[in-house]
């Protein structure tokens, strides 16, 4: 057997003496009925009744409308823009790269707006309370920009994603998120 | 992944199509009972390995099932469930290596001093448990993109085309990693052991 033969024996070998702890199929069981999995919603995720949601919502804040006195304006919805800089000229995209930066802009939304810029979900890289934001990309990663808006003031971010964006949708801020791959 | 379809559609090269059906039917429980049977040990294998933390391997193994559980809805069936699981798991294992960078290098050093050999015989042909054990702590040295790349393709047997759905690369780059590491595993083992592959 050539060298090169036997250490890819070797690899695909390599942890065949293992085996899962006993009870552990049962722990994972558990864990998908607990009420910590129920109370996990995922912002992100799209599920039927997020769709199902807007369309509620949308035909409240039409009756609304129409019953409301016509001298109340309504608050223009928050719009998120997000281009990449690659050095020359303002590309709109959704790719980047090392040295690239990431301008976030927001348009509309109420009183209080925010934009919070992630990296690959678990670190928050920039967080701006003025538009545009800008930030220089110098790790890959799969890169979300949320804006935020809302009539009180927003919560503080702590730095993980999902987390920081159901807070602010419990003190009942609106969101948008887009995605930036930085490859 | 972002795996947004509403359902699994069939996939004739996929052997868990029973569990696609049941998950398109939503019978989670069933369905997730099925992938912890099939993949549960290779799984387990690839996380203990990828993580060389038989505890946070644990956690790790575990939070992918419960994770798979609740994305369920999200699978879009592009991918075979087991490359699906595997993306997963190998994100997870990724997450959980940055969160013990300091106490892996302390373990490196310490495995190191571990496995030298006082009295090498140069050119000699390593055994199966120096090769082994050297082996262990050689993928401990690669990075850990990299370390991941080499269990995927030998310990689970990922083409480089599935490997590219679990990593979100080219299969083209996934080639190469592997292909880069396979001299360096070689060098790192003759030299801890004193003897030739």
């Amino acid at each position: 057997m050539t060298s090169d033969a036997r250490l890819e024996e070797a690899l695909r070998s390599i942890g065949s003496e293992l085996a899962p702890p006993a009870g552990w199929e049962d722990r994972v069981l558990a864990a998908t009925v607990g009420p910590a999995h129920v109370a996990a919603p995922a912002p992100r995720r799209a599920r039927w009744w997020m769709f199902a949601a807007p369309a509620l919502a949308c035909a409240a804040a039409a009756a609304v409308y129409l019953w409301w006195p016509r001298s109340t304006l309504p608050v223009q919805q928050l719009a998120l823009a997000v281009s990449v800089e690659h050095g020359g000229p303002i590309v709109r995209g959704t790719t980047a790269h090392p040295g690239d930066t990431l301008v976030a802009s927001t348009t509309g939304g109420a009183a209080h707006t925010a934009i919070w810029i992630y990296r690959d979900d678990h670190e928050l890289v920039m967080s701006c309370t003025s538009s545009p934001c800008r930030v220089t990309l110098t790790a890959r990663g799969d890169y979300s920009i949320v804006a935020l808006s809302s009539d009180a003031p927003l919560p503080t971010p702590h730095g993980t994603l999902d987390d920081d964006v159901s807070a602010a949708a419990k003190s009942g801020a609106t969101y948008t998120i887009e995605p930036v791959e930085v490859r | 992944m972002q795996l947004d379809e509403a359902i699994a559609p069939e996939r004739a090269d996929d052997p868990d199509q029973d569990v696609r059906d049941l998950i398109a039917v939503r019978e989670h429980t069933r369905a997730l009972r099925l992938l912890m049977q099939r993949h549960g040990a290779a799984l387990y294998r690839f996380c203990r390995e990828a993580l060389r933390d038989a505890t946070l391997a644990d956690d790790v193994h575990q939070q992918v099932f419960i994770e798979a559980y609740r994305d369920f809805d999200r699978y879009g069936g592009r991918s075979t469930l087991r490359t699906w699981l595997f993306a997963i798991a190998r994100h997870r294992c990724l997450d959980a290596a940055k969160g013990r960078t300091r106490w892996t290098s302390r373990f490196k050093n310490e495995a190191g001093d571990e496995l030298s050999d006082p009295h090498p015989t140069a050119g000699e042909r390593i055994d199966d448990a120096r090769l082994r054990s050297s082996l262990e702590t050689c993928l401990d040295e690669l990075g850990e993109h990299v370390r991941t790349a080499v269990l995927l393709r030998y310990q689970q047997g990922f083409s480089f085309e599935d490997m590219s759905s679990v990593c979100r690369e080219k299969a083209g780059t996934l080639q190469a990693r592997v292909s880069r590491a396979l001299p360096v595993l070689r060098a790192c083992i003759e030299k801890k052991t004193g003897g030739a592959l």
